[in-house]
Order: C-alpha cells, then sequence, then structure tokens
C-alpha cells in the first residue's frame, strides 16, 4: 500500500470503525491545525488530514476510495483479489436478505517467487497403543518417503507422543536421511494420548529454526481423542498462529476427534484431513506435505468490520482445502498455494431491510493481511463490499451456484449432527435422507448409500457409526474440491 | 421470504438453495452432464388407470405383476428417473412407482434412469439404486447406461417391468 493513503495518513488500519476514524482524524486536527502549529509543513499537513478525514468519514466515499485502492494495490502488491458477488444489486426490500460473496485470493504472477522457501517441518506422531500394528509400521513407511524429499536447507524434525513427548529426530537441516529412518523405525508404541505434549515439543523444535521466510508447519498425526488438554492446546494454536506457524492435522480412523483437530488447524489457518485406512497414509501425507511446500502465502487472514445491521451467516474455504471458517473478525482465511488453484473464501451475509431513499449499502470493509516469505514482505490489501440498491439482480454466476451446490449438502450434514445432539431425531433423519437424494441428484452414488446408511441407524439406533459420521463429514467436504484434486476414494 | 418449491421451507430472498431439503431456488442453466435441476421436473404423470392408449415412437413399460402399462412420455428430455416417493423427499422421479409396492419390492427412491439417445437407441442406466438393477437377469453395474431392446425384462429390485419399444396399435397387450 501507497504510503500516502488516508488509512496511514491518519494511523489507523483499514478496517477502523468510524469512531477511531473520528478519534484519530481529531487527535491529529489537533496537532496540526494552522492555530496551534503555525509552520507551512503543518498546514499541508492539516489540509490532507481534512481531506482524508472527510472521505473516509462517509461510508460511501470510503467504500469508492477503498475500492480504488485495492486496485492500485493489485499492482504493487503480491497478491490479487477478486471478488464474486450472488446478485450484481441489492433488492430494495423492507424484509432480510441474503448475499453471498466469493473471494478469490492469489498470487500475482512474477517469476522470481516461483521458488518454494525452505521448509520447516515437525512431523508429529501418535504413538499410542492404538497405533501399533499396521498404522504405526504405514505411517514410518509415509514417514521415510517424506524423508527423502527433503532438500538442503530444509529444517525437519520428528516428535513422537503418548501421555509423554519424546524428540526422535531434533530440528536440524542437511540431516543423515539414513540416521532420521533408523530413529523414527525405532518408535514404539506405548501409553495414552494426550496431544498438548506432542504439540508444544513439536513448537519447540520449529521455533529453534524459526524464521519468519521458512513455510514453518507442524504435521500432526493422531488416531485418537485428547481428554482435559482441549484448552491449552488452543492456546498454543493462537501462539503459533502470532508467529506464522501453521498447524495441520490428520486423523486416522474413525475415532479421532476431526471437530477439536479442525479448530486447532484452523485457528492457525491450517486445515484437518481425515485417512480412512492405513494404505493410505503414505499417499495422504506426501499430498499433505506437498502442500505445505506450494504454499506462497502461508496464511491469509482478514480483518473486517460489517456493515449496520448486517450479519456474516456463514464462512468457508472452498480451496485448497474445504473447511467452514471462524465468523468474527480477524478470521483466518489460510494458505494462498503458489500456483493452480487460488485460495478460494465463500461467504453467506444476512442483510437487514433497506432503509428507505438508501442508493448504496455497504456489507463489510476490512483487509487481507499476508505474509510472503519468498518475497520476505508482509502484505496489506484492502478488501469491501458494497452495492447499489434496486436495479435487476442480475443471474447467478455459476462459480457462486456451483460452489453453494456443494456447501449446501456440507452443511445438511452439519445441521443434522446439531439437531442429533439436541435429540431431534426424527428431523435429523429426515434431513440426511434429503441429503441422500441431493447426493444421488449430483451424481455421488457411493456416498448417497453411506447416508442412507447411517439415516437408518439414526433411526433405530438414535445415533450415527463414527465411521459413518467422518465419512459423511469429510466426504461431502471432498466434493467442494474441483476435480484436479484427487479425491480419496 | 420465498418458499422452496420442493419441500416448502421458508427462506430469506436472496437465498440460492434450499437449507431444509437442499434443492435449488434459482433458474440453473442448462448443466452439460445431463443432470437436472427440480425446477423441470414434472411430478409422475402416470395414472395407473389412464394407460390404455399407446401413441407411436413410446415407450411402454409394462408391470409383470399386475399388467399395467406405464407409458413413457411428457418429457422433451427423453429421459425418465424411475423410482419412488417418500416423505420429505427433495428430489422426485418422473415415474413413482409406489403404486406398484415399489417399497416392499426395494425400489430406491432414485432407481434408474430410462434415455433415449438422438439416434433414438433407448438405454438403462441403474443410478447406484441399494438393491441394483436387472436386464434379462443379469445386474447391470452402476452408472452405466445399458442399451434396451424390444421384450427385455427389467428388474428394479423385485419389481419385474417388461420393455415394449415403437408400439403403435392402439391397446397392445
Amino acid at each position: 500500500m501507497s504510503v500516502q493513503d488516508y488509512y496511514t495518513l491518519l494511523g489507523i488500519s483499514p478496517e477502523a470503525t468510524q469512531e477511531e476514524i473520528k478519534r484519530a482524524y481529531f487527535a491529529l486536527a489537533r496537532r496540526y491545525h494552522p492555530d496551534v502549529n503555525p509552520s507551512q509543513n503543518a498546514n499541508e499537513i492539516f489540509l490532507r488530514i481534512q481531506e482524508a478525514y472527510a472521505v473516509l468519514s462517509d461510508p460511501q466515499k470510503r467504500l469508492l476510495y477503498d475500492q480504488r485502492l485495492a486496485e492500485q494495490a493489485q499492482h504493487t502488491a503480491l497478491l490479487k483479489i477478486k471478488t464474486t458477488l450472488s446478485q450484481s444489486h441489492l433488492a430494495r426490500l423492507e424484509e432480510p436478505q441474503i448475499l453471498y460473496a466469493l473471494l478469490e485470493i492469489s498470487p500475482t504472477h512474477d517469476k522470481q517467487n516461483d521458488k518454494r522457501p525452505p521448509l520447516n517441518v515437525c512431523l508429529v506422531l501418535d504413538r499410542s497403543t492404538s497405533m501399533k500394528g499396521e498404522r504405526l509400521n504405514a505411517l514410518k513407511r509415509a514417514a521415510a518417503l517424506l524423508v527423502e524429499e527433503l532438500r538442503g536447507d530444509d529444517v525437519f524434525s520428528v516428535v513422537a507422543f503418548d501421555d509423554r513427548a519424546e524428540v526422535i529426530v531434533p530440528a536440524g537441516r542437511g540431516l543423515d536421511k539414513n540416521l532420521i529412518l533408523q530413529k523414527i523405525n525405532q518408535i514404539h508404541p506405548q501409553g495414552g494420548t494426550e496431544i498438548y505434549r506432542g504439540l508444544l515439543e513439536a513448537y519447540r523444535q520449529v521455533g529453534r529454526f524459526y524464521n519468519p521466510n521458512s513455510l514453518n508447519s507442524i504435521i500432526l498425526l493422531t488416531d485418537g481423542h485428547t481428554y482435559g488438554d482441549e484448552q491449552k492446546c488452543e492456546r498454543l494454536a493462537r501462539q503459533a498462529a502470532r508467529q506464522n506457524i501453521v498447524i495441520h492435522g490428520v486423523g486416522l480412523g474413525a475415532k479421532w476427534n476431526d471437530a477439536f483437530m479442525d479448530k486447532i488447524a484452523g485457528i492457525t489457518g491450517g486445515a484437518s484431513m481425515y485417512i480412512r485406512s492405513s494404505q493410505d497414509i503414505s499417499r495422504l501425507l506426501e499430498e499433505q506435505f506437498h502442500k505445505v511446500g506450494k504454499l506462497f502465502a502461508p496464511k491469509a487472514e482478514l480483518l473486517f468490520s460489517l456493515g449496520r445491521g448486517v450479519k456474516l451467516q456463514y464462512a468457508f474455504r472452498l480451496t485448497p482445502e474445504p473447511m467452514p471458517l471462524r465468523m468474527e473478525s480477524p478470521t483466518m482465511l489460510g494458505g494462498v498455494p503458489r500456483e493452480g488453484t487460488p485460495l478460494r473464501v465463500i461467504f453467506e451475509f444476512l442483510i437487514p431491510p433497506i432503509p428507505k431513499n438508501a442508493e448504496n449499502f455497504i456489507v463489510l470493509t476490512g483487509a487481507i493481511n499476508a505474509h510472503i516469505p519468498a518475497a520476505s514482505k508482509k502484505v496489506q490489501i484492502p478488501w469491501s463490499i458494497g452495492l447499489q440498491i434496486g436495479k435487476e439482480a442480475g443471474p447467478v454466476p455459476p462459480e457462486i451456484a456451483d460452489a453453494l451446490t456443494k456447501i449446501t449438502m456440507y452443511r445438511m450434514q452439519e445441521q443434522a449432527k446439531r439437531e442429533i445432539a439436541a435429540g431431534n431425531i426424527d428431523k435429523a433423519t429426515r434431513r440426511l435422507e434429503n441429503l441422500a437424494t441431493r447426493l444421488l441428484q449430483v451424481g455421488e452414488p457411493r456416498l448417497a448409500a453411506v447416508v442412507q446408511e447411517e439415516a437408518h441407524r439414526l433411526k433405530r439406533s438414535n445415533s450415527l457409526s463414527p465411521e459413518g459420521e467422518k465419512e459423511i463429514k469429510f466426504g461431502t467436504r471432498a466434493l467442494i474440491l474441483p476435480a484436479e484434486f484427487e479425491r480419496d476414494e | 421470504m420465498k418458499q422452496c418449491p420442493v419441500c416448502g421451507h421458508m427462506e430469506y430472498e436472496g437465498a440460492l438453495f434450499c437449507s431444509e431439503c437442499g434443492a435449488p431456488l434459482f433458474q440453473q442453466p442448462p448443466e452439460p452432464i445431463g443432470r437436472r435441476s427440480p425446477k423441470e421436473q414434472t411430478r409422475p404423470e402416470v395414472p395407473a388407470e389412464e394407460m390404455s392408449h399407446l401413441t407411436s415412437g413410446k415407450i411402454v413399460l409394462v408391470v409383470e405383476e399386475t399388467g399395467d402399462k406405464i407409458i413413457l412420455n411428457g418429457t422433451s428430455r427423453g429421459e425418465w428417473i424411475l423410482g419412488r416417493t417418500a416423505p420429505g423427499q427433495a428430489i422426485v422421479p418422473d415415474i413413482d412407482l409406489t403404486p406398484y409396492e415399489a417399497y416392499d419390492n426395494g425400489v430406491s427412491r432414485l432407481h434408474a434412469a430410462i434415455r433415449i439417445s438422438e439416434d433414438g437407441q433407448a438405454t438403462i442406466t441403474d443410478l447406484g439404486s441399494s438393491n441394483g438393477t436387472r436386464l434379462n437377469g443379469l445386474k447391470i453395474p452402476p452408472n452405466i447406461p445399458q442399451p434396451l431392446s424390444e421384450g427385455d425384462m427389467v428388474l428394479l429390485g423385485k419389481l419385474a417391468l417388461r420393455v415394449q419399444l415403437n408400439s403403435h396399435s392402439e391397446d397392445s397387450a
């Protein structure tokens, strides 16, 4: 962003509220007012402050200014953004209405940034007794494959945990690959699952070689629930997020706590992944590893404030890893891949009744923050949504229709689970049956059959099977990925 | 507010999908893969009693058990989904086999599709039904169209249907 812009001038952030703008303006005006400060320079500054305030204090002028600023930023910033709305205008209604916005963030093409920054990755492996046998063996083989792919300047470490944590391979560069493999092979299953222990040790290992211009990541593999240390894990995740350390969760089998892992990973901009059986471990872990290496910006964060009366009802990341997002500012959007499918997030807003005589409506003002390791630069791009009122809404853009077709199905299973939790079994059963029908309709008979079976089970026994629940959740998530991504069948 | 045409749930203006049953609430452009939106769907248009008149170039399905004739017409798409309706079902089939004890016979809600290609070839495709579709006694794989010929026997679950193609008479057996 240019040094000259109004926000920088007033010393506020692009998502500042009207109150903050006013406060900043009065503080500066008092300092530079010609009556107080007679210098020629001060007078010029005072005039510019006036100009800035005149624009930013008027929501409509501010919106136009933000949009212009965003366009300018495109030329200088390393990231570009694209916004698609479900309708080109808002209807002049005396009742609430819904608006969808699809946000896409991708790198501006720049060859010099094509080289992957060095990795700083810690693999955190669950070695609790439930991992015994094929699971742990498959995991060892998978880890061995990853080691083969390390570059000389990559930092790598391995931590194993049960109810204690042990550093198997201390973080280091240019490690002896054979030695790593030997050490990984010596991991023995024992004890219970306390994720915090493992996570904390991983955080320390990544911290030892922490560099903002590396891809700092923790990949956590587990097959179980952690008990009593969830809060501590969350706090640690928040601390990691502040330092651009991204946590990715990988869950094996049916018994791990996916809601918890989604939360932990989500806080840092990562995601969780479901591995059904041991034979998929290698392929999917490698995929996850490659995803880390493909990131241009490890995490993009959105700071925002909503227009008057506007409610953000849903936020969902479509790509690179589909996942629901937090609906309060700031929200972690996730990583921006260097190439291929951009980071895409869809938002659902509930717009209040439109005031009479209004010609424009502001839905959201905010900014996207990201750090680009390859360029060792921080980027901030203003992002705002405002629409005119009263004209034809126009056709629904196909990319919005397509995204919502799939997200609607994901939300149906979320809703069904909420209904089960509230004891509303009939409603949940009906919803799952509807979901099965929808899945058939869009050509997903395999998943539809799983949903149908779970609907029967629910009716009979008032609950879902843990396997079925995960299949449905991650199955409907996988539908959201574009075809060029391999789906785990 | 607007109402979902499929399940009747009320949604806010601007909503694009029904949060209750997942049905789209807007006019979709025709999809390239031959998938259909519920808007284009026609309700089952085949009350069994009114089936005595056969018109030329149509497909007729004769229910073996009862001798009832189901005439496939009334759609310009050249495609009919066979299945049954159940309470709360978002997507209804073109041909509802409920009157023929579809449920007891193991017919899925969206069981199979009969299509006529541009060159006039009729095919049947199993839509991943729970109990499968048999053509002349052989189970057909899901989602792969199989050519249909005059006199073929189709089993949807346990419901037997005899295929008559290009019937010209006013009242064939």
